[in-house]
């Protein structure tokens, strides 16, 4: 499938959590959950440029992605994103990081989960302020569904 | 200041990995890194991996990585990743999808998290 084929797209909206397999600079693999937002067609994922993510699209751009389009509900399917990433340093650009900010913060059922844990807001924050700040930008190139198997 | 953490021991997970809602496993294909989705089960201290049968890897060489995550939201993420090896053979006793084939998995080491149990190392 093309990235822009409708059934894609459709994954893109109904996910929450990409798992972003990747590799180091001595070929060992990693998969990793991280958030992510589309924009203009390539995904954002915001993450620390110390993490294995960051560190191995740096070594080797080949990402691999799964998708499972969880807010639609249960499929029998998962979207299977291969694409080239690019890591940015420092934070997102102001346009992504206000889609995230509404993806995963503001729109209800985050804003409420947010609500729930404001106890930890303060902690959160000095999380943030341990590290460096990376994007990781995904060019999808090929797109595929594959298998669930759960 | 201690550092804050979202490190848990993995056996506070038990119930991740009891009933997995996501699975997937990583490996390096044709020189990429490569996803698929996979079931996991656990006897024990054994661990089982069900893959489509028309996927890689087919070698218990090769170096994987199992992943087990939960969560939408920040305090609700959680994971569970393994590293190791799968080995072909025998399935576990319990009923199992016959489409699949199964490995079991050998973990070498393991990292856990629970963004919800954030808190600051002593």
């Amino acid at each position: 499938m093309r990235p822009d084929d409708p059934i894609v797209r459709g994954f893109l909206r109904d996910s929450f959590v990409a798992r972003v397999a990747t590799q180091s600079r001595s070929g060992r693999p990693s998969l990793t959950p991280l958030w992510f937002i589309v924009d203009r067609g390539h995904l954002y994922m915001a993450t620390g440029q110390a993490t294995l993510a960051a560190r191995n699209a740096v070594a080797n751009p080949e990402v691999a992605i799964l998708l499972d389009g969880e807010a639609a509900g249960r499929s029998e399917c998962v979207l299977r994103v291969h694409g080239k990433a690019t890591v940015h340093s420092g934070f997102p650009t102001w346009r992504v990081l206000a889609r995230l900010a509404l993806k995963y913060y503001v729109a209800p059922p985050a804003a409420r989960a947010e609500l729930a844990h404001a106890a930890q807001w303060r902690l959160r924050t000095r999380y943030y302020a341990q590290g460096q700040s990376a994007v990781i930008e995904v060019a999808p190139e090929t797109a595929e569904l594959v298998r669930s198997t759960s | 200041m201690g550092r804050v953490t979202q490190r848990v021991d993995p056996s506070r997970l038990d119930d991740l990995v009891e009933r997995p809602p996501r699975a997937a496993l990583a490996f390096v294909h044709g020189g990429c890194a490569e996803a698929v989705p996979v079931a996991l089960r656990r006897e024990g201290d054994r661990i089982w991996i069900g893959i489509d049968p028309g996927v890689p890897p087919g070698s218990d060489s090769v170096p994987v990585v199992v992943l087990v995550d939960d969560g939408r939201y920040w305090f609700d993420l959680r994971a569970i990743t393994w590293r190791g090896h799968l080995i072909p053979g025998t399935a576990p006793a319990t009923e199992l999808p016959t489409e699949l084939r199964w490995f079991e998995f050998l973990a070498e080491s393991s990292v856990s998290w629970d963004f919800g149990a954030l808190r600051e190392e002593s």
